[in-house]
């Protein structure tokens, strides 16, 4: 279905076939037109000549935003609702300035499968809201044009909304209130919201390392008695970097820095002087170590991309393990290391056949979506999730962090595997095409 | 997830089920004193006592009961409430042989239904069509027992949905149709002439079927010459490409080939009345279709089509599972791997061999994803209940799509196997019994936080 302007129309009307005014249970005279968040009451009239697939409108009905001429739509009829979608927004940068054409066209491989998406999917950024006029400044996706063309417009609030970048509470609040639940990727929680949300729940906590935050030396002991090592990890940071090692000996508290070496503090109040310095500057938090197996003395993990699907349900688009540095205790494979697909590492490092690698692989699968099902329940709307994941020497799974932001692009650099990355890429819209009802 | 537990049999009281306190609590009956209990067609009325003695994991059941709904100790099981009845399942029948003799010689085999059984879980039963007793509604049929791995005989009220494998004859699907209602899959085996029949009715699925006919005497195959120079005739419910004949009419020629016993055979015919004579001789008493050819693409000279697999889900949805390529010998008329051809994951063939784009690949492989379940979706329109099907789909010369087949008759996944892509054909397996699961009423989202 398209929209056609007509200029013979007067205000407030659309001009329908008959074929598809015979599609609603009974004719109406005056209609709900919705088309995303907005909605207007018109008066709805049959044209013998118009041909089925156009709904034609006056010019006056969209003159504070853009429903371009040439896209296709679908519809649906709800009672006395004309209901065009999907309109899908995607937020992957704050200020608009940055949507270079340049930039738009690395975009194009999210709209891979457009033809089944349909509708008006535009791009923009945070200071494209306008909160006064209810509309959003950015670009929408043409497929008309030869490779994909993002052409500027305004466009009503969409059906659903797609974040994939930081921004200040006033617009989110604005979202939800407005959107409700079809905003995903809600909120960016830390590392210590991710502990608290989710470790009273057995079902998560057997895959959570064990948390807590550093308040004292004492925390410190405690965690220690309990755990031959812990690390020490600032709670904000996604980087290795600033994470600690920490044990105990006789010579007294083993402090070891990633890059700078070791530390050893044998003075009870010295170390507890030493962790109030570096918990002043940043809130740190203490966990135990994993008894983490290494492959060729090289660190391993996996990073499992599972995503909500067209169907509104978890699927996983990906696992990929990354092996870091021989020695290193990061596994940024990009410095020196390498990636396997996830299947093929757990046969390789663990030595499984095919059969156990696939039952194991499963049980990755089965505990991130359970962990970010429970997300859902208990602290926000996720969609489109980076997780990740540690297979430990007794072939224990441990979830260690869940990425908001996740790169998408990682299939491509680390497996070299476009298959996979379209997947990536396109799932998003096919969940927010859900989103919207259609 | 539910809740696991296993049972214990209980000699000292009778009619009661004892369970941990905070189980109770959890399952949401701390009010509940007596409450029946339905383990797939048979119920039993039960008091409800608790004790802090036993562990979160195990709950005691007064043996009078296990003994009168016959229910296996062995499984893993999961509780649930609904309405006023606590449902210990899932319990899942596998309709796996025709005969008590050939159900011994390969139950076996059906352990790689099972290898994720903690996700599956429950009582699974392993029967033969002839074992089913259906004047005492009892099987005598294995269970599969988790700790040890093996099925163990014995004799079973029926399960609560059947995952059907062979065929059983009309009077059995009725007796069950009637007793577990539509938890049967798959309800019924369409012949070739059935699915091209029933899709044309479906206009999105209809353009990409060749044109088919019903073999009913000697002139329909001359007939549908005349259209379509080139026919194939094919034994209404064969597989595996045994008994097609290529046929091709090149002006008053015509030519056949077919296979016989690894053979590949050629005859020209100068007349009607000769052809008749091999068709007669070929066709008899079989019944067939003749479809149009589609001239499928080919690398050197060898035929190319594709066996994409699609199972239903935990979920009740349909997932694809793959498409493996399938390369026929040389010259031959089917790409059947069981014919000596090879198979390798079909994203690789349309890459190398089609020369698509990256890009192409994806979007022809979500094309096909999208039109097998579509196809899926309108032979369940149809009226028959599905949960495991190939089918069987090609590109002809000019890159365009179409589907040749849909297997439902307990179609083989190991060509994943012959692809490399064992880790599919465990997951294929796998989700045959999660979409069974989730028929018995235990779906797989639900979760007790």
């Amino acid at each position: 279905m398209r929209i056609q302007v007509l200029n013979k129309l007067q205000a407030k009307t659309v001009l329908v076939s008959r074929d598809f005014i015979e599609t609603f249970r009974h004719a109406p005279k005056k209609i709900l037109l919705n088309i995303g968040l907005w909605r207007k009451e018109v008066n709805i009239e049959v044209s013998e000549d118009l041909s089925a697939d156009i709904i034609g409108v006056s010019p006056q009905l969209f003159s504070n935003f853009t429903i371009p001429e040439n896209l296709t739509f679908e519809v649906r009829i709800k009672d006395r609702n004309l209901i065009i979608g999907p309109l899908i927004a995607f937020m992957p940068v704050s200020r608009t300035e940055s949507l270079t054409p340049e930039r738009l066209h690395k975009y194009k491989d999210y709209l891979i499968h457009y033809e089944d998406i349909k509708g008006l999917v535009f791009i923009c950024g945070t200071d494209g809201m306008d909160l006064n006029t209810k509309t959003i400044k950015g670009f929408y996706y043409d497929p008309n044009e030869e490779d994909g063309l993002w052409k500027e417009g305004v466009f009503p609030y969409p059906g659903a909304f797609y974040r994939k970048t930081g921004y200040s509470k006033r617009i989110h609040e604005e979202l939800v209130s407005v959107l409700g639940d079809s905003v995903f990727n809600t909120y960016f929680f830390n590392k210590w919201e991710l502990w608290e949300w989710l470790s009273p729940y057995p079902q998560a906590r057997q895959y959570l390392p064990h948390t807590t935050k550093l308040v004292s030396i004492d925390s410190l002991d405690n965690m220690l008695e309990r755990y031959k090592e812990v690390y020490l990890k600032k709670i904000d940071s996604h980087k290795a970097k600033g994470i600690l090692k920490v044990s105990r000996s006789e010579k007294g508290y083993h402090f070891i820095y990633r890059l700078k070496g070791e530390e050893v503090i044998s003075d009870r109040k010295q170390a507890a002087v030493f962790l109030k310095e570096i918990n002043s500057e940043h809130d740190y938090l203490i966990q135990q170590a994993l008894p983490i197996k290494k492959h060729e003395n090289r660190p391993f993990d996996f990073r499992v991309i599972l995503q909500k699907n067209g169907q509104k349900k978890w699927g996983c688009s990906g696992i990929i393990a990354r092996f870091g540095k021989k020695e290193s205790i990061a596994t940024n494979f990009l410095l020196d290391g390498y990636a396997l697909s996830g299947y093929e590492a757990l046969q390789k490092v663990f030595k499984l056949n095919k059969r156990d690698a696939f039952l194991i692989e499963q049980e990755i699968i089965k505990a991130c979506r359970d962990c970010s099902e429970l997300l859902n329940r208990v602290g926000g709307h996720y969609g489109d999730l980076g997780i990740d994941v540690i297979v430990d020497e007794n072939l224990k799974i441990w979830i260690l962090e869940i990425n908001k932001l996740h790169d998408h692009k990682f299939p491509l650099y680390a497996l070299e595997d476009k298959q996979m990355y379209y997947k990536v890429v396109s799932t998003p819209l096919f969940y927010a095409k859900a989103l919207t009802g259609f | 997830m539910f809740q696991k537990v296993k049972l214990i049999p209980d000699l000292t009281k009778h009619n009661t089920l004892t369970l941990h306190p905070e189980q109770k609590k959890q399952l949401g009956i701390d009010y509940i004193q007596v409450i029946w209990m339905r383990f797939a067609t048979k119920s039993a009325q039960l008091f409800i006592k608790t004790s802090t003695e036993l562990n979160k994991h195990e709950m005691s059941l007064s043996f009078n009961v296990i003994k009168e709904l016959r229910i296996p100790l062995s499984p893993i099981y999961e509780m649930k409430i609904s309405e006023f009845e606590l449902i210990l399942g899932p319990y899942i029948g596998i309709a796996a042989a025709p005969t008590k003799e050939k159900l011994q010689e390969s139950v076996h085999t059906l352990s790689n239904y099972l290898y994720d059984y903690h996700s599956i879980g429950g009582a699974v039963l392993a029967f033969s069509v002839e074992e089913v007793d259906m004047d005492n509604q009892l099987i005598n049929g294995y269970i599969f027992n988790p700790e040890t791995s093996k099925w163990d005989y014995g004799t079973y009220f029926y399960p609560a949905v059947i995952f059907r494998r062979v065929g059983m004859k009309r009077e059995m699907r009725k007796h069950f149709h009637s007793l577990l209602g539509a938890c049967i899959f798959n309800s019924y085996i369409f012949n070739k002439y059935e699915m091209y029949e029933w899709l044309s009715h479906f206009s999105d699925v209809q353009s990409f079927l060749p044109e088919t006919i019903l073999y009913t005497k000697l002139g329909d195959i001359h007939w549908f010459l005349e259209s379509h120079s080139e026919v194939y005739i094919k034994p209404i419910y064969g597989s595996q490409g045994v008994g097609i004949i290529q046929v091709v009419k090149k002006g008053d020629c015509i030519l056949v080939r077919y296979r016989l016993e690894g053979k590949n055979y050629e005859h020209y015919y100068w007349s009607k009345k000769e052809a008749n004579l091999f068709f007669k001789k070929q066709l008899r008493k079989k019944k067939c279709i003749i479809q149009k050819a589609i001239h499928l693409f080919k690398e050197k000279n060898k035929v190319v089509d594709f066996r994409l697999i699609l199972v239903k889900n935990q979920y009740g949805e349909w997932e694809d599972l793959g498409l493996v390529t399938r390369k026929g010998e040389n010259g031959s008329i089917i790409s059947n791997i069981s014919a000596d051809g090879q198979a390798e994951i079909a994203e690789f063939t349309l890459k190398d061999t089609f020369g698509l784009s990256e890009v192409e690949v994806n979007k022809l492989r979500t094309k096909m994803s999208k039109l097998a379940i579509t196809a899926a979706h309108s032979l369940e329109k149809s009226g028959v209940h599905l949960g495991n099907l190939g089918i069987d789909l090609a590109l002809d010369t000019n890159y365009k799509l179409w589907i040749l087949e849909i297997n439902n008759k307990d179609p083989n996944h190991t060509i994943l196997m012959d692809a490399q892509a064992r880790e599919k054909m465990y997951q294929a397996k796998r989700l045959n019994m999660m979409y069974a699961k989730h028929l018995a009423g235990f779906s797989d989202e639900v979760y007790s936080l």
